[in-house]
């Protein structure tokens, strides 16, 4: 089946987003160019916004639309107790807990060599300078409790041990051993076919 | 080893798997002899109960091959009870995938297990095949491959901290690897989640030796028929504590630099076989080197059911044929002591127990004689 070019290409599209198959963006394809001009317009609007208007909170490193991102302009917030998450998704589930009333400091991701990053490749500076300047009494480590969140906390903590506040550890997500669905696969292959040294 | 609570397996079921169209097996409990020609079917028997028990084929061949040729898709299926127990079902099956791949599937009591791990433990089985000589011959690595399987087998904890302690092991040794050299500070996490791992895995290992090390030395000598003593003697590459093990790992950072990979940890222990206090892999005989693999895999069956309370299935594969005429006599022997045997083998020894469920495998089906 060949579609008209345009089609083609948004379908092509699509197809890049994560969990969209063929069968699903063809599905997509068809509804939009169904749907009423206004409703795509403000897709296509929104899609480039996303990407001209949204910026990083020059403070905390979420995601903002202006130099402070919400959370840092809202005055309700604690600047006592600072939240160190990896991503701003991170920072978003932290929210939807309603329970910390904090600041933020978003890292941009979690130490892993095998991924090249490194404490230079994440907001890791800016968070030192900050804690000079707003020197608040607690700093909460929140990464996931996976190799990497528990090295970048690991790392934090010694960098930060001789600070005057308390640096506290929080685990995101599943408890320790429970990412195990992927990775004992992966422990199994290796301990049934044996083809692989670990050293 | 005559507690109540022993597993046996009553039934085999299998649907075009292998060169098995359709089979359905009563079996007793004891020793099942697998009596065949070479290529008829007995080790797919074997390989499918090992299926059941690890979700892992022992067999090097492609995994699509499971599925009978021209068939789409592939089931076996076993029913084990525990004696006075319920009797619990068991399924694997496979279907092709479009990638020329099979998708599999296992089923409990009909229902799917959600996790791998799940299956580990639940029909615990040692199975025992001619390449396990080199369990003695080979490399420390086969050997730690033995213990870290039986430890993931009753223990979830076990599993969960190999499992993590490769991961950190994995990010550690690239870390070394990068130029400029990492810093100490950069180092300092991954070299204490590799100790916290270590914390667990390295006594654990010292404990699943120490209970195999009495059931080897008493497998080896009545299967040798002599008064030889076997020692297993396990030697960690770094101390278990998390503050010896630190240090171990200090003293060699720099090595560890030049070399690009971690030099200390579990992952270079090894376990040495004496035999009269010597090397059993340098000194001891081809005849020797065979009764020691066979008697770790019973050893293993004993532990691994002593650790579930549930005794474990023993598979053996083809074990006779290398044996001399009294080895093999002593085995079976020995073999008596479980609760269930299931032995492959070319030809019926002379002189065999009576109480034997004997079942011939011709061409993918059974005959009972
Ligand atoms: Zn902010």
């Amino acid at each position: 089946m060949t579609l008209p070019e345009p089609l083609e290409r948004l379908v092509e599209e699509l197809q890049r987003l994560p969990t969209v198959g063929p069968k699903t963006a063809l599905r997509l394809a068809f509804h939009l160019l169904s749907a009423p001009d206004s409703q795509v317009r403000a897709l296509a609007q929104s899609l480039l916004d996303i990407k001209s208007k949204l910026t990083t909170c020059e403070r905390c490193g979420n995601l903002s639309d202006a130099g402070l991102c919400a959370v840092c302009r809202d005055p309700r917030r604690d600047p006592s107790v600072l939240c160190v998450v990896a991503t701003t998704r991170d920072l978003m589930a932290v929210e939807r807990t309603r329970e910390f009333r904090g600041l933020y400091h978003v890292l941009g991701g979690l130490i892993s060599p095998l991924d090249g990053i490194g404490p230079a490749q994440l907001r890791i500076q800016p968070l030192v300078d900050r804690l000079e300047t707003e020197s608040p009494s607690e700093l909460v480590l929140a990464t996931n409790p996976t190799v990497s969140g528990e090295a970048t906390a690991l790392y934090l903590s010694r960098l930060l041990s001789a600070k005057s506040f308390r640096v506290t550890r929080l685990a995101l997500g599943l408890p320790v051993g429970s990412d195990l669905e992927y990775a004992d696969e992966v422990t199994l292959g290796r301990a049934f076919a044996g083809r692989r040294e670990m050293s | 080893m005559r507690e109540s609570r022993k597993v046996v397996l009553e039934r085999l079921e299998l649907l075009d798997f292998r060169n098995y169209r359709e089979l359905e097996l009563d079996l007793p409990s004891g020793l099942v002899l697998l009596v065949g020609e070479n290529a008829q079917g007995k080790t797919a028997l074997l390989e499918a109960l090992y299926l059941l028990g690890t979700s892992r084929s022992f067999r090097a061949s492609r995994e699509a091959e499971l599925v009978r040729w021209g068939c789409l898709e592939a089931r076996v299926r076993a029913v084990f009870r525990r004696d006075l127990g319920l009797a619990r079902e068991l399924e694997v099956n496979w279907v092709r995938a479009g990638d020329g791949g099979l998708e599999r599937r296992i089923l409990r009591n009909g229902a799917p297990l959600r996790r791998l791990a799940d299956l580990l433990g639940e029909v615990p089985m040692a199975l025992f095949t001619p390449g396990d000589l080199s369990l003695i011959q080979g490399s420390p690595q086969g050997r730690r491959r033995f213990l870290d399987l039986l430890l993931c087998k009753v223990s979830p904890l076990y599993l969960a901290s190999l499992t993590r302690y490769g991961s950190v092991l994995r990010q550690r040794n690239e870390l070394l690897r990068r130029r400029p050299a990492p810093t100490l500070p950069e180092l300092a996490p991954w070299d204490e989640q590799l100790a916290t791992a270590s914390g667990v895995l390295v006594p654990r290992r010292q404990q699943v030796v120490g209970s195999l090390q009495e059931a080897v030395t008493d497998i080896f000598r009545r299967l040798s028929d002599s008064r030889c003593d076997l020692r297993l003697n396990y030697r960690p590459a770094a101390p278990p504590d998390p503050e010896g093990f630190l240090s171990a790992l200090r003293a060699r950072h720099r090595e560890e630099m030049s070399r690009g990979s971690t030099q200390v940890g579990p992952h270079r222990d090894d376990l040495e076989l004496l035999l009269d206090g010597r090397s059993l892999q340098r000194y001891g005989s081809q005849g020797q080197h065979r009764s020691a693999a066979l008697a770790l895999r019973l050893a293993e069956a004993r532990v691994m059911g002593e650790s579930l309370e549930e005794g474990a299935l023993v598979l053996l594969d083809d074990c006779l044929s290398e044996l001399d005429v009294g080895r093999g006599q002593r085995l079976l022997e020995i073999l008596a002591g479980y609760r269930q045997v299931f032995l492959t083998t070319t030809t019926i020894p002379l002189s065999f127990p009576d109480r034997v469920g004997v079942f011939r495998v011709v061409a993918g089906s059974i005959l009972r004689p």
